[in-house]
């Protein structure tokens, strides 16, 4: 009985410790404007390319300016936000999209042509930022290969909790003019206060702005690779922070990236 | 005790009336086009082929193109659904590591980037 006492009391004291750093964690998690960008080389034809850096990620071209997106499925289908497939103010496609992987002051390989986009509703109805998530299917390109022979796909998340260490990507015309891939390190939060959106947005530090709407969030990036989120952009300086230093995005989870997928065929 | 029991299967029976009203809704909440469609003809054909294409390009500018959103309140049932979905993944798969060379040869001639930085 005694000896039972004595060793419940340490583990006692462990768990008090192991709960009050649980507790003190989430106030240190995901801090607006905190940050670490830098370019990233995923072209394999660059200098300074790194093999671990997913070629599945690249810019993509629309009819109203480019956008950011990556290959989420071995069916070639990318992924990238709603406001670069369907625009709200004339209630209209967009149109003309058009996906150069791993593009690098220009192309690496012949791009690859829309053959099919998929938006929810949702995101038609009410402009939602959770809804702000779009796939669009790719044809073969001019030599008749598939994006994904060239690219592979990365892997997919959804559910998960908003705190995560993340790796955005994309072209953002304020660094390198959108010629080159650049990336922001962080981790992520949601805003609980009313009219910012609660769990399913994600907020994190990133100095990445125009051009970089649809690029991939990616958890354990150059590892399995899942993406868990694309750029929406900035909502308020209250519930995302300064504008140019944070940035927001629809987490996945059943209601965004599932539907979708089951209706293109991911 | 008979109460009880009356008001739980009356509960429970809302809860699935709910969960298959979400369901429904699932299945009928995306919006697609296709190239082929009539409605595909009236968008704008992509053109990035030359330098000169890729040089014009400008950034999509998410303020215009969001518009006005609505404010959607979550309801209760779907605030459930969330906090009870359990995280899940797909895995992706790494580009074949053979395929540089033939990737560089099937890359489009265009004249030699510029250092834009």
């Amino acid at each position: 009985m005694n000896s039972q006492f004595t060793l419940g009391q340490p583990c006692l004291r462990a768990a008090a410790v192991l709960a009050a750093i649980a507790l003190a964690c989430p106030a240190f998690a995901g801090t607006p404007g905190v940050y670490t960008p830098y370019p990233e080389i995923n072209n394999p034809t660059k200098p300074g390319f790194n093999p671990a850096s997913p070629r599945a990620i690249g810019k993509l071209f629309t009819a109203s300016g480019w956008c950011s997106a990556s290959v989420i499925s071995p069916n070639n289908i990318i992924v990238t936000a709603a406001h670069c497939c369907w625009n709200r103010s004339t209630n209209a496609w967009i149109g003309g999209w058009v996906f150069s992987p791993a593009y690098h002051n220009g192309h690496w390989v012949p791009p690859f042509n829309w053959a099919s986009v998929a938006v929810l509703n949702s995101w038609i109805n009410n402009g939602d930022t959770p809804s702000d998530v779009c796939l669009i299917g790719l044809q073969p390109n001019a030599v008749a290969r598939t994006v994904t022979s060239y690219t592979g796909w990365l892997g997919r998340t959804w559910n998960n909790d908003s705190i995560q260490s993340q790796h955005a990507l994309g072209y953002p015309n304020n660094i390198g003019a959108g010629n080159t891939l650049q990336l922001c390190t962080a981790e992520s939060f949601s805003n609980y206060a009313a009219g910012c959106g609660g769990g399913p947005v994600i907020n994190m530090g990133c100095n990445m702005t125009f051009g970089s709407s649809g690029g991939p969030w990616i958890m354990r990036y150059r590892g399995a690779n899942y993406v868990d989120s694309v750029v929406h952009g900035w909502q308020s300086a209250a519930c995302t922070g300064p504008f140019g230093t944070t940035f927001n995005g629809a987490k996945f989870t059943t209601s965004n990236i599932v539907p979708l997928c089951t209706g293109l065929g991911c | 005790m008979c109460i009880v029991r009356h008001a739980v299967f009356i509960a429970s029976g809302i809860v699935i009336a709910q969960g298959a009203a979400f369901a429904a809704a699932q299945d009928t909440k995306i919006t697609t086009i296709t190239r082929a469609s009539p409605a595909a003809k009236t968008l704008a054909e992509p053109s990035v082929k030359t330098q000169e294409d890729l040089e014009k390009a400008k950034p999509l500018d998410w303020t215009k193109t969001i518009g006005t959103p609505k404010r959607v309140e979550p309801t209760a049932e779907e605030l459930r659904l969330q906090r009870e979905a359990k995280p899940e993944s797909v895995e992706g798969a790494p580009a074949p590591s053979d395929d540089d060379q033939s990737a560089q040869e099937a890359a489009p001639t265009d004249p030699a980037p510029r250092d834009r930085q």
